[in-house]
């Protein structure tokens, strides 16, 4: 009903008036506020509501005390009762509103406790090698959000990928219980005998294992009957083989120098071309292209060129995988590097060829050539339980996770350019990405691989392995090798330095074989005199079995305790000393940072380098990175004096900063035993 | 460093199986063994295997027998390890050493006992009803808080983390910065003072894709006066283009924009950021208090030219950190355990791993009762750590600024799904610092409203 005020206005005009100024000035109001101070309008807005429901709260539960009371006989209540409507529908709206502004007060309090919070995720440890991490860690992205959807909102699974080093540190260490040996060196106040530590540091424990290939499976469980063995134990540890995750075929990967008539087969050999391959004692792709030629060879009745095809890799040893291989070759203009197909694709899809780990840039341009007796890496699932029973949970999400990567495994979709597998093949063989490649620089041969693929024989292939492997070790001479290694002070300016140094060290002496002579010095052996220009001999040159038991634990004893760097001095002394030794082809190799300090001038370069051009002896060192000495742009080899020792013929660097000491160790003595 | 120390580790694995070498597995007696879970213990000293050495000895011929295990360097396999460990049904560790933004989760579980009646018990501190209070008594506030769920106390401090701010003094000057507590506000005036110096970029941090990024990231909100998460309130701030929240958003992603932030940032982590800064890099960093040690010890082996000088001071915003000891509910030798925790985190053993090592203690008695560097160096002599002068010259000094850096830092936000929470954060906003890099600013806020909207969610593990 409109009603009309003395003016002749309607009461109904008036509001719909005051209606729309009041929401057009809170608009305009509203707006300015956003604009200029809007920082403070949700925080200003949530104490309006919180005081509005406080004050509403109050008002409408004194208001329906009042109209409840109505025939009470006390007179505040009586004033309140006359404003209000005498109707049964006053109590509804009054009850709504108080329930209301109770609910809006109580809301932000029962919400925490009312909210269906999801339960913690059940967490997978997955560990692979080096080239396979970043794709496994695409394909379980894909799985937690799958999982996630398929469970109301809630992540039931947390899957961690990481990459545990080379493939021989993998099978050591599950051999061991995923510990590390404890050294043994005494120290603080324990009892003597124990150092009461279990070394875990390599990773977390997994639950499964995905090597590059089952030829690693089979190392530590031998097949039976030809076939591969699907359950095994090794130490702690059960060992499930739940087959092939994705495959690859090993190729050449060649420049574009290459014959273009040359197939894959026996290396040929020409003085325009070099041959790279991962290391063959720390992949499968190294290991299994070194089984390619040990089968060709033989049955080609060349058997017997077996120990020559191995000694060509001599002094290659160090890339521990098919893309630091590619890194690594990214100067060479005439090498062909053996590698994975995947790894090809990888390389020239990269965005950027340079990265941390590959700073200066991969080869982006090598094409890869297909023969149809190259093996496959197919990437197997292996289970690994580490207690003989598991919680029900735990066993539900491995099912789930082990029926996801073998459903993926022969999942098409996966293997397209944007698929997680780009560039790897289904168990099958096909794979559109990889085929693309292939039919770009071999249409002769890209179709067949799926062929080859489902001939594939990892059984086979592991028996040519071994067959490799003894090939690799009769090519093989006895190293000489006199480590000395920096303690100064500067070594300690960044933590990686000490760590390299002692990696590289550590790394020397774990590849020694029975026939190897090794010898450890440190320097310097004081701060000043002559101790300031010398060494201390820790263990004198030996055969590999004479060596003390407490070796390791003497190098992971060093400290960088002494302030002097006599490098110079001390590349004399072990030239000298290695001499004296007369062992053909000794090596003197020095980890050391670079940095000279010395208080005087001391041994001068032109003095170092008359002694070297007077001797047989080979000076390796291994640069671990300046720290605070080295500049953004500077390698490691560049840092302080080491462009002047290896301006002599004799002395030649290896970089072992970022992450390299062991690339780097392992190369050395490679080439201590007879390689380049 | 951690490929390295990984394949050192490996070396050491293949060698010792070449040598034959004696390997120390655990002994015999099983039931009367304890094991530590921890992270590597990045002072270099071996201080923790020393003090667990120290607490072995004192248990006599027949005692219990703790082992130091050391998991991965990543915080991510150390989180990965323990969860797996204790979702096994037979968890093997008795001690864990937790990052305190993880005790709530670990609580939620059921995986960590309520440890602070046993502890008071054990530490002879008197209860007095609350359960803040029975820390509270030996250990700095904050560190306690953090180790506190729904009013009980799960783990017990062990070393304090907060988020420094270190800078150059010999380029910025030897007065102190002016500017107030907001990092804006200072990295403007150290642009100002190193107007003429040859350092490419101001300010490097962690923002690497894991959990520093996420710390970073809400440090820098909060030094400008916003807060990322709401205190008190489980639920995420509105990030709309006029809010604190957002400008500060965008002063990141505008400081990768314009090299005002060290490319290198957005892959860095603590090691790697210290080690750019050490090469002169950097005007300032964001790292915890334990490089300061190192910084110290590093910047006198300078052999040549203008030595840089380093200041440290608390961080606008900062975060705290740290770690503590809780007891696996697995563990069948609790009283051992807590007499052990208890031990570890004695005044003499924070004195050991501050003075020694750089670890913040959590103590108050460390902060009051400071060592003379005389004493300092005879104390870590002790432990075959020596030639750290220069450290000890300023490490009463620095105890202060530590001091004063907890006390007004803020705890991280408590849930249990943190893990989820953080990586939600980062995995959303490291793309758009990264694109930043490449001029993509200001920051698009539909986006940002998304990742708000994940993060919010993650919060309750969604």
């Amino acid at each position: 009903m409109t009603q009309t005020d003395r003016r002749g206005k309607t009461k109904k005009s008036t509001s719909l008036t005051g209606f729309l100024a009041a929401t057009v000035l809170s608009s305009l109001f509203i707006a300015l506020w956003q604009e200029f101070i809007g920082q403070t309008l949700g925080a200003l807005l949530g104490d309006l509501l919180w005081i509005s429901a406080i004050l509403l709260l109050l008002g409408s539960l004194i208001l329906l005390i009042a109209h409840a009371q109505r025939g009470a006989p006390y007179e505040p209540l009586r004033l309140i009762v006359r404003m209000l409507p005498n109707s049964p529908v006053t109590g509804y709206v009054l009850t709504v509103v108080a329930g209301l502004s109770a609910a809006v007060l109580i809301a932000p309090l029962v919400w925490p406790v009312l909210s269906p919070s999801c339960p913690l995720p059940t967490q997978l440890i997955v560990v692979t090698a080096a080239d396979s991490e970043a794709v496994l860690r695409e394909a379980a992205d894909v799985y937690e959000t799958e999982r996630r959807e398929e469970n109301g909102g809630c992540r039931p699974v947390d899957v961690l990928v990481y990459a545990a080093g080379t493939t021989e540190t993998v099978r050591q260490t599950l051999a061991n219980g995923w510990e590390l040996p404890a050294n043994t060196t005494e120290m603080g106040a324990g009892p003597p005998g124990r150092s009461y530590l279990v070394d875990r540091s390599l990773g977390a424990r997994p639950h499964y294992w995905i090597p590059e290939s089952t030829v690693e499976f089979l190392e530590l469980v031998p097949p039976e009957d030809g076939r591969v063995n699907s359950n095994g134990k090794l130490g702690d540890a059960g060992l499930d083989y739940l087959g092939p995750t994705r495959m690859t075929p090993l190729v050449w990967a060649v420049p574009d120098a290459f014959p273009p008539d040359v197939e894959p087969g026996i290396l040929p050999d020409g003085p325009d071309l070099e041959w790279a391959r991962p290391g063959l004692r720390w992949t499968s792709v190294g290991r299994l292209h070194g089984a390619h030629q040990a089968r060709l060879l033989a049955e080609s009745g060349r058997a017997a060129e077996q120990v020559q095809a191995e000694a060509r890799f001599l002094g290659e040893e160090g890339a521990d995988s098919s893309l630091a291989l590619l890194c690594r070759v990214g100067k060479w203009a005439d090498t062909v590097a053996l590698v994975s197909e995947a790894a090809v694709y990888q390389a020239r899809s990269a965005l950027d060829s340079a990265s941390p780990d590959c700073p200066e840039g991969m080869r982006t341009d090598l094409s890869p050539r297909y023969g149809p007796g190259l093996p496959f890496l197919d990437h197997p699932l292996v289970r690994v339980l580490w207690e003989d029973e598991e919680p029900s949970d735990l066993t539900a999400e491995r099912q789930e996770f082990e029926r996801f990567l073998l459903d993926l495994a022969e999942d098409e979709d996966a293997y397209a350019a944007d698929g997680v597998y780009a560039g790897y093949r289904s168990v099958t063989g096909q794979g559109r990405a990889a085929e693309a490649m292939a039919a770009e620089h071999d249409a002769a041969h890209g179709p067949q691989v799926s062929e080859w693929a489902a001939r594939f024989d990892p059984v086979q292939w592991w028996e040519w392995a071994l067959q490799a492997d003894e090939a690799h070790r009769e090519a093989s001479e006895p190293a000489t090798i006199l480590l000395a290694f920096d303690r100064s002070t500067s070594m300690a300016s960044v933590p990686q330095q000490f760590d390299a140094a002692r990696t590289a060290a550590t790394t020397i002496i774990g590849d020694l074989r029975a026939q190897d002579r090794f010898g450890l010095w440190s320097y310097p052996a004081g701060d000043s005199g002559r101790e300031a220009t010398a060494a201390t001999t820790l263990v004198s040159t030996t055969h590999r079995d004479n060596l003390p038991e407490e070796l390791i634990a003497t190098v992971e004893g060093l400290a960088p305790t002494h302030r002097p760097t006599p490098l110079r001095e001390v590349i004399r002394a072990g030239v000298l000393a290695l001499e004296e030794d007369a062992a053909p082809g000794a090596m003197l190799v020095v980890v050391t940072d670079g940095v000279r300090i010395q208080d005087d001038r001391g041994l001068s370069q032109e003095e170092l380098d008359r002694v070297l051009d007077g001797t047989d002896v080979r000076v390796r060192i291994i640069a671990v990175g300046g720290g605070a000495q080295q500049a953004a742009d500077q390698a490691a080899c560049e840092v302080g004096i080491l462009p002047q020792l290896t301006g002599h013929p004799r002395v030649e660097c290896r970089d072992a900063d970022r992450g390299r000491a062991d690339e780097s160790a392992r190369g050395v003595v490679e080439e201590a035993r007879g390689g380049r | 460093m951690g490929g390295d120390r990984l394949f050192r580790r490996t070396a050491v694995a293949a060698a010792a199986l070449c040598l034959a070498a004696a390997c120390t597995a655990p002994g015999a007696d099983e039931e009367r063994t304890i094991y530590v879970a921890t992270g590597q213990d990045v002072s270099g000293n071996d201080l923790y295997l020393n003090l667990i050495q120290e607490w072995n000895a004192a248990q006599g011929p027949d005692g219990y027998r703790a082992y130091l295990v050391v998991l991965p360097g990543s915080a991510d396999q150390q989180y990965a390890e323990m969860v797996r460990d204790v979702q096994s049904g037979d968890p093997e560790y008795d001690v864990i050493n937790i990052d305190n933004q993880f005790t709530a989760m670990f609580a939620e579980a059921g995986w960590i006992r309520e440890i602070g009646p046993g502890w008071a018990e054990a530490a002879g501190v008197a209860p007095d009803g609350d359960s803040d209070s029975v820390l509270t008594q030996v250990f700095q506030e904050k560190p306690s808080q953090s180790v506190t769920y729904r009013n009980r106390v799960y783990a017990v401090p062990f070393t304090a983390d907060v988020g420094m701010l270190y800078y150059r003094r010999d380029l910025v000057g030897q007065e102190p910065l002016t500017a107030g507590r907001s990092l804006s506000g200072i990295l403007a005036e150290l642009a100002e003072a190193t107007e003429d110096a040859d350092v490419e970029h101001l300010y490097i941090g962690q923002f690497a894709r894991y959990e520093g990024f996420t710390v970073n990231t809400m440090e820098i909100v909060a030094g400008e006066g916003g807060s990322l998460v709401l205190p008190g309130e489980q639920r995420l701030a509105d990030i709309h283009r006029n809010s604190v929240e957002y400008q500060a958003l965008n002063l990141i992603a505008e400081g990768f924009a314009d090299g005002t932030f060290h490319p290198a940032s957005l892959e860095g982590t603590e090691e790697e950021t210290y080690v750019r800064f050490l090469s002169g890099e950097a005007v300032a960093m964001r790292n915890w208090p334990i490089w300061y040690r190192r910084l110290l010890i590093a910047s006198t082996e300078q052999d040549s030219g203008h030595a840089p000088e380093y200041t440290v001071e608390a961080l606008p915003g900062a975060l705290l950190g740290g770690q503590s000891l809780a007891l696996s509910s697995g563990s069948t030798n609790e009283e051992a355990a807590l007499d052990l925790i208890g031990f570890l985190t004695g005044a003499r053993q924070q004195q050991v791993l501050y003075y020694c090592g750089g670890y913040a203690p959590t103590r108050q008695d460390v902060y009051v009762d400071k060592l003379s560097p005389e004493d300092a160096a005879r104390l870590c002599a002790g432990y075959g750590v020596t030639g750290e002068d220069a450290w000890h010259a300023e490490a009463g000094h620095f105890l202060d600024t530590v001091r004063l850096a907890v006390d007004d830092a803020q705890v991280r936000p408590v849930t249990p799904y943190y893990s989820q929470f953080s990586e939600e954060l980062s995995t959303g906003l490291h793309p758009l610092f990264a694109s930043a890099q490449r001029g993509a600013v200001p920051l698009d806020t539909d986006r940002l409203e998304q990742i708000r909207t994940a993060a919010d969610n993650a919060l309750y593990g969604r």
